[in-house]
């Protein structure tokens, strides 16, 4: 027996009313070293007088066990466990056993510390955090979670989880979701305030299990999304705003090119009627009176009707030019050296065809609106007929071509009278006329078609020259796809 | 008001080119039956038998129209419409003469039934001749219903 006393690993001592230690185990010993004789609070304080409030000695008030914690001069913890013991010889003791628990007690202090830190990190999370046991009730629910229902944490606890939330049903369908597949991610909610106010969130939840593997709840977190709602209401808007704006832009840019042909129709219909009136009236006086005038005056006259006429090819050419813009380009393939050769075919002459050396090198193909690129070729060719029908020697139009990366560049060349450069800029003017009137005909809105079309189709024209040499005027279209 | 035969309605608002149009069919000799007017309600009046024409014998229809588009207080399509879907005057020839080249105009008029569309030239020797042929054409040469 005194064996088992003596290998516990917790101590035993015997103490008196008079504070001896009449018996200590080696535990006691070994930890608190041996009496010799003194008394407690001597040897193990070094006193001079009993501790106040005494724990141990209770038990001699009390004639009862008692159950305290003590640390000791060691300065370790001790669960101390004393029984009031009577001798052999019938004097009353007090038995007291203690039981080393400083490590137990670390290890709880460690725990409370961990327990504070984790409970602070989920106080502090500004997301609602609650767990939700396997019924569906609360079980915990964090600072957030109280400011975003307008509940106390209290009265949380305990209330069904569904109760918080716009539309209850939804909430208990992610519920069901998690404990399905074990998780639910983004599940968007409304979480209710008590005040009525409503918050747009993304629920986050997991099942969590217990020892035994069964599910015994789900921790959920709820995102806040109420900026990125705000944000999202605000683009659409932003979008409807400038969709309608859109719309508006559109009808007025419909009803503007509307406008603008019903005043380039009205226009040229009614400048018409008047040149026909000049021509006709002057004609008759012509007819009806020639003996009434002479050379002089029947000059006059023809005067008077070439110009009526001049005007009405103005008018005509200022409505295509203006019509340009108008027109859809519609888009196809172009063989171009067939579509040039053709276009000089239906301009030249009969009897000057011979007179004339036409050359159409092999040209890409190009995509574009195959209307609109002929009367290119056709005011181009055209040109070079007529700037080259003064050549007192050969006439030479010569049709080619140059590929680069993402174009390919055209060109007409004619050695006919030519241009000087330095009005190069002028050239591609509507009405810009480099020549007079009484050399060529014509009213210089030829080129101005011409780059009108071209730049519908993203290309660029230019000219290079010199004057009594041969222009080259070159159009770009870009590459097809 | 007029019960004579008339070979040609001229319906023009314009006094030159009416004028001209007369000086072409007086070369070539039917001027004799030619009746113009100068605005689209009166043509229709005149046609229908309505307003200052009332009572106008409506079987002495004219050989030809030669219909002008703008006019004033109706229009030449409006005035093509109702000639071309009104059994008593569906079957008269109508010729266009106008100014307008424009696409729209001859689509709708000959889906409205139209003749024939001729666009007044410019130069108006061409357009005095373009008055002689047709007037020969619609008078002289084509067979028309009895």
């Amino acid at each position: 027996m005194n064996d088992l006393m003596e290998i516990l690993p917790a101590y035993l001592v015997l103490l008196n009313r008079d504070y001896h230690v009449p018996y200590a185990n080696q535990f006691f010993e070994t930890r608190f070293g041996k009496s010799n004789g003194k008394r407690c609070y001597e040897y193990l304080f070094g006193f001079d007088k009993p501790c106040n409030n005494c724990e141990t000695f209770k038990v001699f008030k009390t004639n009862a066990p008692n159950r305290w914690e003590w640390t000791g001069p060691d300065n370790r913890n001790y669960d101390i466990y004393d029984f009031p013991f009577t001798d052999t010889d019938g004097s009353k003791l007090i038995l007291e056993m203690g039981i080393d628990i400083t490590e137990r007690k670390k290890a709880e202090e460690a725990v409370k510390t961990a327990n504070a830190y984790n409970r602070n990190l989920l106080e502090v999370s500004i997301d609602p955090l609650v767990t939700i046991s396997a019924d569906g009730k609360i079980t915990d629910a964090n600072n957030a979670a109280e400011l975003f229902t307008g509940v106390s944490k209290k009265d949380l606890i305990g209330s069904n989880f569904s109760n918080y939330f716009s539309e209850p049903d939804k909430a208990q369908m992610g519920y069901q979701q998690a404990f399905q597949t074990g998780y639910v991610q983004d599940y968007p909610l409304e979480i209710m305030h008590i005040d009525g106010h409503k918050t747009p969130v993304l629920y986050n939840a997991s099942i969590f299990k217990d020892k035994n593997g069964n599910v015994s709840g789900v921790f959920a977190a709820a995102r806040n999304i109420s900026a990125q709602k705000k944000a999202e209401e605000e683009i659409k808007k932003l979008n409807e705003d400038l969709e309608y704006k859109v719309l508006q832009r559109t009808s007025q840019l419909e009803s503007a090119v509307k406008e603008l042909e019903a005043f380039s129709y009205s226009v040229s219909h009614d400048l018409r009627a008047p040149l026909r009136a000049l021509d006709g009236f002057a004609r008759i006086l012509l007819e009806d009176y020639s003996s009434n005038l002479d050379d002089e005056g029947k000059r006059f006259l023809n005067i008077i009707m070439t110009n009526a006429k001049k005007m009405g090819i103005l008018i005509d050419d200022l409505l295509e030019f203006s019509r340009l813009n108008q027109k859809e380009v519609n888009v196809s393939r172009i063989t171009m050296d067939t579509m040039a050769k053709s276009t000089y075919l239906e301009l030249v002459p009969e009897n000057e065809k011979d007179k004339i050396d036409f050359k159409v090198h092999n040209l890409p193909d190009a995509a574009g609106d195959s209307s609109m690129i002929r009367q290119v070729w056709s005011n181009l060719i055209g040109n070079a007929l007529k700037f080259t029908s003064h050549n007192k020697n050969a006439r030479v139009i010569e049709v080619g071509s140059r590929i680069e990366s993402n174009e390919n560049v055209y060109f007409v060349k004619d050695n006919g009278v030519g241009f000087d450069m330095k009005y190069s800029n002028k050239l591609f003017g509507v009405f810009q006329r480099l020549h007079k009137a009484t050399e060529f005909e014509g009213t210089g809105v030829g080129l101005a078609i011409v780059q009108r079309i071209i730049h519908r189709h993203n290309g660029r024209v230019w000219a290079e020259g010199k004057l009594n040499e041969g222009p080259v005027i070159y159009f770009t279209l870009p590459k097809r796809k | 008001m007029e019960n004579n035969v008339i070979d040609i309605l001229l319906v023009e608002d314009n006094p030159f080119d009416a004028e001209l149009t007369l000086r072409a069919l007086k070369a070539i000799k039917i001027l004799n039956h030619v009746q113009v007017l100068t605005d689209g309600e009166e043509a229709l009046n005149y046609l229908f038998g309505l307003g200052e024409y009332e009572g106008r014998d409506l079987n002495l229809n004219p050989k030809v129209i030669f219909l002008d588009l703008k006019l004033p207080k109706v229009d030449g399509l409006e005035i093509l419409k109702r000639l071309k879907s009104d059994e008593r005057t569906k079957t008269i020839p109508v010729v266009i003469v106008t100014s307008s080249k424009e696409e729209r105009d001859v689509v709708k008029s000959y889906k409205l039934g139209v003749n024939s569309y001729i666009v007044k030239p410019v130069n108006s020797d061409n357009f005095i001749e373009a008055i002689k042929e047709l007037g020969f054409y619609w008078l002289i040469l084509n067979q028309p219903p009895k």
